[in-house]
């Protein structure tokens, strides 16, 4: 295995008759190389989380065939793979186990841990042949009623008022939520909808993921704003860390309007 | 034929090739007109409209000039307004159901209620929207039929588009026995919606008592689901169910009926007969 200061994802050699075994959180996927096809296996195990993710030199480690296979057939087999992480593709809906209250014209900031998504591809194309969460997620609606709204996931996320707690799983990515309450009356949070398609994903040196912060101003009973800031969540400067994945949905470098209840619930 | 000929008058000839150019840039303006507001029309309305839209400008352009082409020849057009009014007339009593259906599908194309490749259901008949024509909209069932369902008809009749929001809601119709933990089995049920991943996590499910049945507990279990995962969702959940009602032991009921004689219940007179008893050879 080829890969960059020993990490779990990047490009690497995949020659033929060579087999793979990735772990990460809860997925566990097996990649297969044969002539003229690769064959790509994976679900989604509750055993343990693996937060220190790795990918190695494996047999294979599914006792009966794996509940999502996919085979991708090639002219000419590629001679390597690209792994790389990602954020979710729809917003990520995280919940507070105990529903937060904020006071008028206050301040908090979380910090959160969203999962990670896996893109699977060949380095001599840019289609991508997987892109799946490592958490198995669940589908939510994120809207003020069932009309209007947006299709997310709903993860179980945990979130801090600190970031050391979270700093520690490499198999999540870590975003720090900034909240104010600009209006008069009290905020009172049951869930928050993390914008993860207009994110990017960084990583320190030691591994971890990072997210750039995001800052949510509730103005008012009916208008709130959501900014990207410029700023790494954590504080981390940018010259400490490497752009793993570019956002799904370029936002644009202004700020988003968006009604109360599509940000808050 | 030479007479004719020179009867001909050169001012007449002249006057209907005149009429011959009108037409012929009339059909090829028409046209263009026609390509343009498609084009315009593109990203602002639906496939009906744009077509629609077309259809509208092409045919004035081409009135406009198909009158300047008559105009030319010297064709009394007060003569033909005239005999358009009483046939119109006539063709108004043979059409009404026609021109009711046409007017019936503006209205649709203005209203759009439903749009092609929607799902629909119209009375007993639910089916995909393949088009909507000038008097009908045509639908293809899930059995693979052709169904043609006349504007008027829709416009009069309740119409459910079953996928108009990206999100529907199931409602399970559960009843265990008279015996069985109300709250044990909300827990289960609870349980069986949050593992299935293609149950919404928001809106939360319901969970809903309606009452005690002859034989049964009566409730009605509710999840949502992305529209496009209903069926699958419909299936999967009922076999989840009864897999973690059977891991539970929780009875789903049979009717149950219990007998009296009468006010003042007498037993009922029973007897008792042996194996023994019954086989002939053992009857002295």
């Amino acid at each position: 295995m080829v890969g960059r200061q020993n990490r779990w994802w990047g490009d690497f050699d995949f020659p033929q008759q060579t087999q793979w075994v990735m772990r990460c959180a809860d997925v566990c996927l097996e990649m297969h190389s044969a002539p003229h096809q690769w064959w790509l296996g994976y679900e989604w195990q509750h055993t343990t989380e693996q937060i220190e993710p790795s990918l190695k030199n494996e047999t294979s480690t599914f006792e009966s065939p794996p509940k999502h296979e996919h085979r991708f057939v090639f002219a000419e087999l590629p001679e390597r793979v690209a792994i790389k992480p990602a954020l979710a593709d729809r917003p990520v809906v995280c919940r507070p186990d105990v529903s937060v209250s904020l006071l008028p014209f206050q301040e908090v900031t979380l910090f959160v841990c969203l999962p990670l998504w896996l893109k699977i591809a060949s380095t001599s194309s840019e289609q991508t042949l997987l892109d799946i969460p490592t958490v198995k997620v669940c589908d939510s609606w994120f809207g003020p009623n069932t009309r209007e709204g947006v299709l997310s996931y709903a993860s179980q996320v945990s979130e801090q008022l600190d970031v050391k707690p979270i700093a520690n799983n490499k198999a999540r990515a870590a975003i720090e939520v900034r909240i104010q309450n600009q209006s008069d009356q009290m905020l009172t949070l049951d869930k928050i909808s993390v914008p993860a398609p207009n994110l990017s994903l960084y990583v320190d040196k030691q591994g971890q993921f990072w997210t750039q912060r995001i800052t949510l101003v509730r103005r008012n009973l009916d208008d709130a704003i959501l900014s990207l800031d410029d700023v790494i969540s954590g504080g981390l400067p940018l010259s400490a860390l490497e752009l793993v994945c570019a956002a799904r949905e370029d936002i644009g470098r202004s700020k988003i309007t968006k009604a109360i209840s599509a940000l808050f619930g | 034929m030479t007479e004719w000929i020179n009867n001909i008058d050169a001012a007449w000839f002249m006057s209907v090739f005149e009429a011959l150019i009108y037409f012929i840039v009339g059909l090829i303006l028409a046209k263009m007109a026609s390509r343009a507001v498609r084009q315009w029309s593109k990203n602002r309305f639906d496939t009906h409209q744009q077509l629609l839209m077309a259809r509208v400008a092409s045919y004035l352009i081409l009135l406009v000039f198909v009158v300047m082409g008559l105009n030319a020849i010297g064709f009394n057009l007060g003569v033909l307004i005239g005999a358009a009014g009483v046939m119109s007339v006539a063709i108004g009593f043979a059409s009404q159901t026609s021109a009711s259906n046409i007017i019936s599908g503006l209205f649709l194309v203005a209203e759009r209620p439903f749009s092609v490749g929607d799902l629909i259901k119209v009375g007993e008949t639910t089916g995909e929207v393949l088009s909507i024509d000038l008097l009908s909209v045509k639908l293809r069932t899930f059995d693979n039929l052709f169904v043609r369902i006349p504007n008027e008809t829709l416009i009069k009749s309740e119409v459910t588009t079953l996928t108009r929001f990206p999100i529907r809601r199931i409602d399970l119709s559960i009843a265990v026995a008279l015996k069985e933990d109300i709250k044990a089995v909300r827990k289960v049920l609870e349980k069986v919606a949050e593992a299935n991943p293609l149950c919404l996590d928001e809106p939360k499910p319901k969970f809903v008592f309606l009452g005690f049945g002859d034989s049964s507990l009566n409730m009605q279990f509710s999840v949502w689901v992305k529209r496009e995962s209903f069926i699958e969702l419909k299936n999967s959940i009922h076999e989840e169910i009864k897999e973690a009602f059977d891991a539970e032991s929780i009875e789903i009921p049979f009717p149950h009926r219990s007998l009296y004689t009468g006010s003042v219940t007498e037993p009922f007179p029973i007897r008792l007969v042996s194996d023994a008893d019954s086989k002939p050879e053992n009857k002295d």
